[in-house]
């Protein structure tokens, strides 16, 4: 087969040992040197712009929400579409570590850690908006059931509450399983520092990791029930999400096939990101022997995939409206098209529907610069989706009498431009202090690639499409062991 | 060192001051006190602020004069509205006053001189509501928007504090001195340089008044001038009838009604009462299934039009001869025919003569005397006259053609002749013709005084302005449009305490100061005879009305002669190059009167949905045909004056016509009445419209030729409530498809059909149908069918064990008038937004008039439907709802609990009739400045919404509470129609009802029980408990089904 043999075929690049594994990626914390102007710049914007979100917050809680653009028939705009678009690109994260996990993907473990972070910094994002886009949210507490004079409790058929609960458990979740995969490689950290401040931070953060067999065992029970816990996680959040809209009775939310094609869409959204992320950072780290053209590859095909289940949903929704001969849905579909809002519609099928199929092209996955072009582009397309679904619905529903439009003010770009900012200063911060890729899970890797038993140094290991997870219960090579 | 330049300030003459002040004014500095030539001079600079830190040159002593004058004085000054009195519980309550519990005093507000009854409603002294007394003839219960506004007048904060002498402070005394000089100087001519303009006059006391200082001051006289006036119709009548008559139209009695470009439902003294009586021959049930029919010739869009069954759009100009053509197809002797042919002509006269004596022909007050003068030749003929055309002497106290008299006091004016003029409550300066320009005529008059509640363009000019007490402050009385006089009582004690009241004013002047309630009761007494004469007063203020006061019909005979000599005028060419100008008074703001009235500024005009503005108004194909669309700015050049204003589309206006509303453009008289200072910057936002009236001259005063239009670059954002920023000619009737108005005609009705979109069942599809065999579902068979109800309601809550409030609202008699609007912000404390945010589609209106169009977009048919909530059963908003903070009551009430709602906002988005409304930003409650007069005009028994809670229609819970609460009292339960909401009891053709549905005989339950009765969008299974009835149409056979022209 052409293509395969052109890609570089193998998980694991350069001349590896568990040393090098070890100095490449242990270095970029270790080493604060290694971090040149790229990381500077990023973290500097990322730092400014999140100036900006303060600013905006500060001002939104002074003024009210009346800064914002919603107005009477579309009372969402981009406080709800930000939200949902945030959300969606954690979905990635959480999918690469757990369902993968499950699915016994060698090829996760390099881009595991990363991803993870982004889902975290990524929901930390999203979750400002629920509660800053109430009118009071002062009074957030609210929707928590919680004992009081007053009596009351939430409201349960309400899905903003069954939001609560769905995001605060992916958070906190996510949060828990991000950081058990990092114990053992806070411990190499720990282990292999000369300073003493980071010997300390880390040693404290390693929780006691000794690389004792005990640890190991209970370290695999613990990472494999949370991926569990995960796994329906990735699921549901995004199908609750979804259900904020198929629950109501409005033309273009009331539509079935959301919780799917919503999961479909955050899946699509977060490898869109993921492969933003990775393609720069890779280079600018030398980490290209471990997140290789091949993992690029990879990923580029979910994209793929993931992306035409999206854009099947578009066309299932076009349909249903127009066989329903329901005259709202029908016109709810017209206007999306051809109403005041039509170039978002279109822009949208072509970022979601016509820019990916040249993915189908093996070239272009492995060109890195229209792969990243096309992740912004996917990137955009999924804002442009929750945009036209939330407030282009929102627009023209049943009384034309009340039909309106909705532009964004100042305030809600400044706040999305800000969260962008706290993203980018959270994900820099991260891959300053913490090791961005999974180094004992890439050991373990390069201990099965090289075959068991083998202890030989200075090998290339090549991996072949079916040579990960054979036996994932094998006995970890004591990494930490053969260093010190 | 003593400064030269400044005398030393009289600390002595400052505490006899202040002490007169009460402490309740601000004052400005010490100077203002003194009142010291310095601080005249300051007030007068141009840039005072500038000039002050160069003139202000003292010493050491005088600033320690100064400090320790000012520390000591500081705390002289208190609130402004408290008045200074000193806080002792009553020992003795005031009579009937019981803490919480409101007082209702019938009273009247004006309306172009003429009264409409009103009971107004005071808590703790304070009025909060007025509504319409149903004693009274010209409102029966009901009110219009204008009476339900006037409470938020008199609490202006703009209004006129100060008596001001020649731009400067002055005191009443100061004036008073001042104007008895200027008199004294007119004693030996008789008072020749006296005269005393007003607005249009029917009160007994101001006219007597008046006559008294005419006896005493022969050579002095007095002009009444009012902008919108009724000249036209009293020439008319001095053209039919040799003398000026009133005329009192019974719609109740009339089965067809030709109007000719009248606006009967919402303007002139009686358009309540009209209202109502031409709903009471709408009101279709299926056992009386009986109703009127209305004709209507329109030049501008309005109500009477969309009312009516067949609508004529024609240019006022035309109309005349329109007029001419009826008249001599009718036979009225001497009147030539006009050439052409009109084709729907003659079976609307056919139609009319068919139901002689049944019929009302009515023409605009703005048409010539001429058509008048026919209209009433025609309603002779018809054998209305005397029928439902009933004639009385006039109610003025002394009608004249204003506009004639007006202008011979301007040329009194320029030829130097008035040396005194007394402006009472008009504001000539604004709103006189333009080639008056009485402005400047004004300058002339060594001593004019003006007496306004506004310290406005007319005032600004005079040489003295006194404030001018609101009618809810002082005495008066008024007559209504059948003479029937009210006394006009006060409720509260003057908020400004300088304002007095026009008689108060002319008796300090002429006779001796003495108090409005006095002037009042002395005429009275006077007038109705000393014996038992406090009993009879004690009645008139009960009942809001003297009784035996209307007048008696007259059955007056028609000058032949006056109609021999008139022939229809020659139609002018209808072309873009000679376009006609009509210059109407503004559906809210009307004269400007009322332009510093936020809640008048906010409703939505009734028939463009405008707010905040007026525009150039014209219709689709004219726009078209002079290359302009909504909201471009363009210069209407007439008689060498130019005024610009923004083009808005205004469907069903004629072609080759433009009309413009008076009333905007205010340069002074409040912050939001000159908001745009007559001057329209090109895309900015504190707009307050154009003054049309600055074409407007004497000789064409309503409408004219040969204004040329000129587009002139840019645009001027209009806030509209009605399809923001969204015009779709094309699909001009697709909401029809969506059943939300049913209309249907009466022939059909009498069928049995209702409007509802037919289903056209075929015998194959009933096959199929029948045939299918019912699948396996969730879903109940019957959509609100009874096995549903099992399914979905909630412990199977049928409501029946307490009451089922519910309102049913009748399409076919309500006018879109927007009383209602008005009304419930009254009410409910509902807050205005200013209109940027309405551009933003941010208005507050609990109850809207939604209104849509069917037909071509030459002449469409409009319908208008008022939609608060619907009050849902199964509501769409309450599941969605994260905190339970929209709840159903126990009697079917959607609820809104503010104090829980933590504005999520998902409740507005999944309402399909988006009746909720969202306070985005703090409306109601300014941090900058907490306290200001307009809080006074707010409903103690209903919340004030903070900042980012949800709110909408409550079916006017407070009163449902109250009404309960008394029932209890008497342990009784509560009547079926005995809850009144506000919105229904201001609709002044009652089509709004509102009752118990678990009482079969309450009025809603019946109405509830008619065919017609249709639910909006029953589709989504909302069970709203508000629901419609059919608007009908009763065209003439012979016209089509009122589909075309």
């Amino acid at each position: 087969m052409p293509p395969r043999e052109k890609l570089n075929d193998s998980l694991i690049l350069g001349e590896q040992s568990y040393k090098t594994i070890n100095d490449k990626i242990s270095n970029i914390v270790l080493n604060q040197n290694k971090h040149g102007i790229p990381w500077f710049i990023c973290f500097v914007v990322g730092f400014g712009l999140l100036q900006l979100l303060g600013l905006a917050i500060m001002w939104l809680l002074y003024r009210g929400i009346g800064i914002w653009g919603p107005n009477n028939p579309v009372m969402w705009g981009w406080d709800i579409i930000n939200f949902v678009w945030w959300i969606g690109i954690g979905h990635a994260g959480t999918l690469i570590s757990a369902i993968l996990l499950l699915l016994k993907q060698s090829w996760r473990n390099s881009i595991n850690r990363f991803a993870e972070a982004m889902t975290l910094f990524a929901v930390s994002c999203a979750g400002l908006y629920p509660l800053l886009h109430t009118g009071r949210p002062y009074l957030g507490y609210w929707m928590f059931p919680y004992p009081n004079i007053l009596g009351m409790s939430p409201q349960f058929r309400s899905p903003l509450l069954w939001d609560v609960f769905a995001i605060s458990t992916y958070a906190l979740v996510s949060l828990i399983f991000w950081f058990v995969g990092l114990v053992p490689d806070l411990a190499t950290i720990r282990d292999r520092s000369k300073n003493p401040f980071f010997r300390y931070l880390f040693g404290a953060l390693a929780m006691g990791w000794r690389g004792a067999t005990s640890h190991w065992y209970r370290y695999e029970s613990a990472y494999i029930i949370l991926a569990g816990l995960s796994t329906p996680l990735v699921l549901s959040v995004h199908s609750i999400v979804s259900l904020d809209f198929a629950v109501s009775n409005l033309p273009g939310w009331h539509v079935t096939i959301f919780p799917p094609y919503f999961v479909a869409g955050a899946v699509y959204a977060g490898f869109a990101m993921v492969l933003t992320l990775a393609i720069p950072v890779r280079s600018w780290y030398k980490l290209k022997d471990f997140i290789t053209m091949r993992h690029i590859d990879w990923m580029a095909k979910v994209m793929l995939a993931t992306g035409l289940i999206v854009f099947y949903g578009y066309l299932c929704e076009a349909f249903f409206s127009w066989y329903s001969g329901n005259i709202f849905e029908r016109d709810m579909l017209r206007f999306r098209a051809f109403g005041p809002y039509g170039w978002a519609y279109w822009s949208l099928i072509f970022c979601n529907g016509v820019a990916i199929q040249i993915l189908w092209f093996p070239k272009v996955r492995q060109n890195l610069v229209v792969l990243f072009l096309l992740s912004q582009i996917v990137s955009v397309g999924m804002w442009l989706e929750r945009f036209v679904i939330i407030s282009v619905s929102l627009t023209r529903d049943f009384l034309p009498s009340s039909w309106g439009y909705y532009t964004p003010t100042m305030w809600d770009i400044m706040m999305f431009v800000g969260t962008i900012g706290q993203f980018t200063f959270l994900m820099f911060g991260f891959i300053r202090v913490l090791p961005m890729v999974n180094s004992f899970e890439m050991k373990e890797l390069l201990y099965r690639l090289k075959g068991r038993g083998h202890h030989g140094h200075g090998h290339v290991a090549h991996a072949t499409a079916g040579a990960h997870g054979d036996d994932s219960t094998a006995g970890h090579p004591a990494a930490e062991g053969e260093e010190n | 060192m003593e400064n030269p330049q400044k005398p030393k300030l009289d600390l002595a003459q400052i505490r006899t001051r202040l002490a007169e002040k009460d402490g309740e004014e601000m004052w400005r500095g010490l100077g203002e006190l003194a009142e010291t030539e310095e601080f005249q001079q300051f007030l007068e600079d141009e840039i005072p602020l500038v000039a002050r830190p160069l003139r202000f040159n003292m010493d050491r002593r005088q600033f320690l004069i100064l400090s320790s004058a000012s520390l000591a004085l500081a705390g002289v000054s208190g609130c402004r509205f408290l008045p200074q009195d000193k806080i002792v519980p009553h020992v003795k309550a005031p009579e009937d006053s019981i803490p919480g519990k409101a007082l209702y005093y019938a009273s009247a507000v004006l309306f172009g001189g003429y009264a409409k009854g009103v009971l107004v409603e005071s808590h703790e002294g304070r009025p909060t509501n007025i509504q319409g007394n149903p004693d009274h003839p010209a409102s029966l219960g009901s009110s219009d928007m204008y009476t339900q506004a006037e409470v938020l007048n008199l609490y202006d904060a703009d209004r006129s504090k100060n008596v001001q002498g020649l731009g400067s402070m002055g005191s009443w005394d100061s004036f008073l001195t001042a104007a008895r000089d200027a008199l004294s100087k007119q004693k030996q001519s008789g008072g020749a340089g006296i005269r005393i303009l007003t607005e249009t006059v029917t009160s007994p006391t101001l006219a007597n008044q008046i006559q008294e200082v005419l006896k005493k001051n022969p050579q002095a006289k007095w002009i009444q001038y009012d902008p919108i006036s009724q000249d036209n119709v009293k020439k008319g009548s001095q053209l039919a009838f040799g003398k000026i008559l009133n005329t009192i139209y019974q719609f109740d009695k009339a089965d067809r009604v030709l109007s000719f470009d009248s606006d009967f439902f919402v303007s002139g003294p009686a358009s309540v009462r009209y209202s109502r009586d031409f709903a009471s021959k709408r009101k279709v049930t299926k056992d009386t299934s009986e109703m009127n029919r209305m004709y209507a010739v329109e030049s501008t869009p309005k109500l009477t039009g969309a009312m009516a069954e067949h609508r004529f759009p024609a240019r006022a100009s035309d109309i005349e001869s329109l007029v001419f053509a009826v008249a001599a197809k009718l036979g009225v002797a001497g009147v030539t025919a006009p050439s052409g042919d009109v084709g729907w002509l003659d079976a609307v006269v056919e139609d009319l003569k068919a139901n002689s004596g049944r019929g009302i022909v009515i023409a605009g007050d703005h048409l010539s005397p001429n058509v008048h003068a026919l209209v009433h030749a025609i309603n002779a003929t018809l054998g209305n006259a005397g029928k439902t055309v009933v004639y009385t002497e006039s109610i003025e106290a002394s009608p004249t053609i204003q506009v004639d008299a007006l202008r011979e006091l301007v040329a009194d004016m320029q030829g130097n002749k008035v040396e005194f003029l007394l402006i009472l409550g008009a504001n000539p300066v604004y709103h006189a013709p333009a080639d008056f320009l009485f402005g400047q005529v004004l300058t002339n008059v060594p001593f004019a005084v003006h007496v306004g509640m506004h310290y406005d363009e007319t005032g600004n000019i005079a040489t003295w302005h006194v404030p001018e007490t609101h009618l809810l402050e002082s005495w008066g009385d008024a007559r209504a449009f059948d003479g029937t006089t009210s006394i006009i009582q006060p409720l509260i004690r003057p908020i400004y305490e300088n304002a007095k009241s026009v008689l108060e004013v002319l008796a300090a002047l002429f006779v001796r100061p003495d108090s409005s309630d006095d002037i009042v009761k002395a005429y009275w007494q006077k007038t109705l005879g000393g014996i038992g004469f406090e009993k009879k007063w004690r009645k008139a203020l009960n009942d809001g009305s003297i009784a035996g006061t209307a007048v008696a019909p007259i059955l007056p005979t028609l000058l032949t002669t006056g109609f021999s000599g008139l022939t229809p005028p020659q139609p002018a060419p209808a072309s873009t190059d000679n376009l006609e100008i009509i210059f109407a008074p503004d559906p809210t703001v009307w004269d400007g009167r009322f332009a510093n009235n936020p809640w008048l500024q906010e409703v939505p005009k009734p028939m463009t949905k405008l707010t905040w503005d007026n525009a150039v108004l014209m219709s689709f194909a004219t726009a078209e045909a002079l290359r302009v669309q909504n909201e471009d700015i363009v210069e209407l050049e007439l008689g060498g004056k130019t005024v610009k204003g923004p083009v808005w589309i205004a469907l069903g206006h004629p072609d080759n016509s433009i009309t413009t509303h008076l009333g905007y453009g205010r340069t002074q008289g409040g912050a939001i009445a000159a908001g745009g200072k007559g001057v329209m910057p090109v895309n900015g936002w504190d707009g307050a419209g154009f003054d049309a009236g600055r074409l407007r001259t004497s000789n064409n005063l309503w409408f004219t030729t040969g204004v040329a239009l000129k587009k002139v670059g840019g645009t001027w954002q209009i806030a509209t409530t009605e399809n923001h920023h969204i015009v779709e000619n094309k699909s001009i009737d697709s909401q029809f498809k969506r059943d939300i108005i049913r209309v249907t005609t009466m022939e059909e009705y009498k069928k049995g059909k209702i409007g509802a979109p037919e289903y056209e069942e075929t015998d194959k599809t009933k096959e199929e149908h029948e045939a299918k065999e019912e699948p396996e579902t969730l879903y109940p068979a019957i959509v609100g069918g009874p096995e549903e109800k099992i399914r979905l309601t909630p412990e199977s809550y049928d409501y029946k064990e307490f009451n089922a409030w519910g309102m049913v609202i009748d399409l076919n008699t309500c006018t879109g008038c927007s009383a209602c609007t008005v009304a419930c912000n009254s009410e409910n404390n509902i807050a205005v937004v200013g209109k940027d945010l309405v551009m933003r589609g941010r208005e507050m209106h609990w109850i809207r008039l939604d209104r849509y169009y069917k037909g071509s977009s030459d002449n469409p048919q409009t319908y208008f439907q008022p939609l608060g909530c619907q009050h849902c059963e199964l509501a769409p908003c309450e599941p969605v709802c994260p905190v339970a903070a929209t709840i159903h009551s126990h009697d079917g009430l959607n609820q809104m609990v503010y104090n829980r709602c933590i504005g999520t906002k998902y409740c507005s988005n999944n309402c399909p009739y988006k009746v909720r409304r969202y306070n985005f930003l703090n409306y109601s409650e300014r941090w900058e400045e907490p306290f200001t007069v307009m809080t006074l005009a707010r409903n103690p028994n209903v919340t004030v919404r903070a900042r980012g809670v949800m709110e909408k229609c409550s079916f006017c819970v407070q009163r449902i509470s109250a009404t309960r609460i008394e029932a209890k009292k008497e342990n009784r339960p509560i009547g079926g129609d005995e809850v009144v909401t506000a919105c229904q009891q201001a609709c002044p053709s009652n089509a709004i009802i509102f009752g118990d549905l678990n009482n079969p005989k309450s009025k809603v339950a019946q109405a509830k029980a008619q065919p017609q009765n249709y639910i909006l969008l029953e589709e989504l299974n909302t069970r709203p408990r508000a629901t419609y009835l059919s608007r009908l149409r009763n065209p003439n056979p012979k016209l089509g089904a009122g589909k075309e022209s």
